[in-house]
């Protein structure tokens, strides 16, 4: 069983790597946005069974990467970093809510190295908490909205109900996939899933927020970014997928988590399309088990299989080609505006993807 | 005519022959895409940034290129739904003068939805609710006010220009020393209200934040003081507090404080 190895080696040449700058923007990015957080979860104070809930997972860390990405598009736009801070706080609040949400969906045991939510507080206190954060994010962003011209707040929250729609159907496709056996699943399928389930929130949404927010006279056009989002958002999903068969203590979720939940990942998709009649039966019957009788053996034997026909291998290289996608298409979205940090961050974060850990 | 055999004609130059190429075909790869729907395969050039980890099959190659296209067909679908969407809401109904109305439905609308997501906190959605500017703003025909001077206005305008500032002092106690603040106004409210600050947190995880926080009027100089007890062995480093309106959450102002080392 090498799994580990192949995915975890050093990848061979690249003409570039992730330049610098992504990390320490990254790092000043979450910096600036962690005051706003912390205003906003002030809100509920040390509300018994509540208040603590709500800033345990802020509190464990986090790379902040949708609240860089809609400030790197913002700046790039022209806006003053300054003014649209709560709106960085107002995505990752909402960001966080979701994930304790997940973490109940999914019945996940672990979240940012720490136990999951639910499994710490109980189901009916961890969905208050991620109740509370949903609307907690809503402040910040209807308090900006509300000030920016009509037509601009209109389109803002036009924008946000647009992306929680779709994370909504992204999410009710992954669940209804699991809940109701499906096996039949393409590439299309699934990249239409994560176009909503993970694109629209994590990548889109930020991009066009922060495009909304700037002021350069020609913005870059919304269809190009969300192109830009939905390529960098796939590979990102991908990549978080492959993580997940190797994931150390950086990672922050249990290992193999997304095989024992019976998830629908291009790993598995792939995985049933080389399989032989057998293995591919033998899959099947794997995913018709309920969570709890799908045990560790049988995860490792599913994690031989994957490894011995290089399904790993091949779903990253699906991965770096749609992140090739995605630079192009951040070039295509942001080429005409001045070169400069925020830019070179927004194509940074294609290779970054890849490097994170 | 010579009994002798004839030299042999020198042999021909050795042919010169070029290695065998590894591909046999063109290699098409969706690493460079020119142009959008058909970047999947067009050149063998990776975009900078990024190049296939390994030589690639035949077969994993269609796989990449495939995958490319069916994610452009797939985001294109997705667009589309959504143009279709944006002519249904802006077909015919859409006025300028409608728009603050709009918004308001709007914002109704998302609270709506989130309601709908979970079981719903309906306290926090009164006292969001109960924000005199959000108020103002939902009620038809009425445009928010806004809540920060746009960049380069006078904060010191005209009434009914834009809020005025009102100074904030920064004052220490316990370690005073080692402190200084970075100077900020906050933006006034237009009834009376109660400052809150959670905490200063420090700008780089692992510290713990500053707690000790609270207001006062100024006595001796217009506006209000913020006094901040600084605890003995706080680390050095920047530390960020937002100051917000109590109640609404509205936030008015930014306290950054430096601890030296």
């Amino acid at each position: 069983m090498n799994i580990g190895w192949a995915l975890a080696r050093p990848p061979p040449a690249r003409r570039h790597e992730t330049p610098p700058l992504v990390a320490d923007r990254l790092a000043r990015s979450a910096a600036a946005t962690r005051p706003h957080m912390a205003a906003a979860l002030a809100r509920v104070g040390e509300a018994p069974w509540l208040g603590p809930l709500v800033a345990d997972y802020p509190a464990r860390g986090g790379k902040m990467m949708r609240a860089g990405l809609f400030l790197a598009a913002a700046e790039a736009c022209g806006a003053c970093l300054a003014e649209v801070l709560p709106l960085a706080a107002a995505i990752e609040l909402l960001h966080v809510a979701l994930l304790v949400h997940d973490d109940i969906q999914d019945e996940s045991l672990e979240r940012r190295g720490g136990p999951a939510l639910h499994r710490l507080h109980g189901v009916p206190l961890a969905l208050n908490a991620g109740d509370t954060l949903l609307h907690l994010s809503l402040q910040p962003l209807l308090a900006f909205a509300m000030r920016l011209p009509p037509s601009i707040g209109q389109r803002m929250l036009a924008e946000t109900d647009r992306m929680a729609l779709e994370t909504a159907a992204g999410q009710a496709t992954e669940l209804g996939w699991q809940r109701d056996g499906m096996l039949a699943i393409d590439e299309a399928a699934y990249l239409d899933m994560v176009l909503r389930k993970t694109a629209w929130m994590s990548t889109i949404w930020p991009l066009r927020l922060g495009a909304l927010v700037g002021t350069v006279p020609v913005p870059p056009d919304p269809e190009r970014l969300a192109r830009f989002g939905f390529f960098l958002g796939a590979a990102f999903q991908i990549q978080d997928d492959l993580l997940n068969l190797v994931a150390d203590a950086s990672y922050g979720k249990e290992r193999g988590g997304d095989l024992v939940e019976g998830k629908r990942t291009l790993i598995l998709i792939r995985l049933r399309a080389v399989a032989s009649p057998a293995e591919r039966r033998a899959l099947d019957r794997f995913l018709a088990l309920p969570r709890g009788r799908r045990t560790p053996a049988m995860v490792a034997d599913l994690l031989a299989l994957i490894d011995r026909h290089g399904v790993a291998g091949d779903v990253r290289r699906i991965a770096e080609g749609l992140a090739g996608a995605a630079l192009h298409e951040a070039e295509a979205a942001f080429g005409h505006l001045p070169a400069g940090e925020p830019r070179a961050f927004l194509s940074g974060l294609v290779p970054w993807v890849f490097e994170r850990t | 005519m010579s009994d002798e055999i004839p030299p042999k004609d020198p042999p021909p130059p050795r042919r010169r022959r070029r290695t065998t190429p590894a591909r046999t075909k063109p290699v098409r790869t969706a690493w460079s895409g020119p142009a959008a729907e058909d970047a999947a395969a067009a050149s063998a050039v990776p975009p900078a940034g990024l190049q296939p980890a390994d030589p690639v099959s035949g077969e994993v190659e269609r796989l990449v290129a495939d995958a490319v296209r069916v994610g452009y067909e797939v985001i294109g679908d997705n667009l589309r739904l959504g143009r279709a969407a944006a002519e249904r809401l802006s077909a015919g109904t859409y006025a300028a003068a409608d728009l603050p109305k709009d918004l308001g439905t709007l914002a109704k609308r998302y609270l709506q939805l989130l309601r709908d997501l979970g079981s719903v906190s309906f306290d926090l959605m009164e006292a969001l609710l109960h924000d005199p500017r959000l108020k103002s703003a939902l009620a038809a025909g009425k445009t928010a006010e806004p809540l920060v001077p746009a960049q380069g206005a006078d904060p010191n305008a005209g009434a009914g220009a834009v809020p005025r500032a009102v100074p904030l002092t920064c004052r220490f106690t316990g370690e005073a020393a080692r402190a200084s603040a970075r100077p900020c106004a906050l933006l006034s409210v237009e009834t009376p209200a109660m400052l809150a600050i959670h905490a200063l947190v420090p700008g780089t995880p692992g510290s713990p934040p500053i707690t000790g926080v609270h207001f006062t009027a100024a006595t001796d100089h217009p506006g209000v003081d913020a006094v901040v007890h600084i605890p003995p062995g706080q680390p050095a480093g920047l530390y960020h507090g937002v100051i917000t309106e109590a109640g609404t959450g509205v936030q008015l102002a930014m306290l950054t404080v430096e601890i030296a080392g």
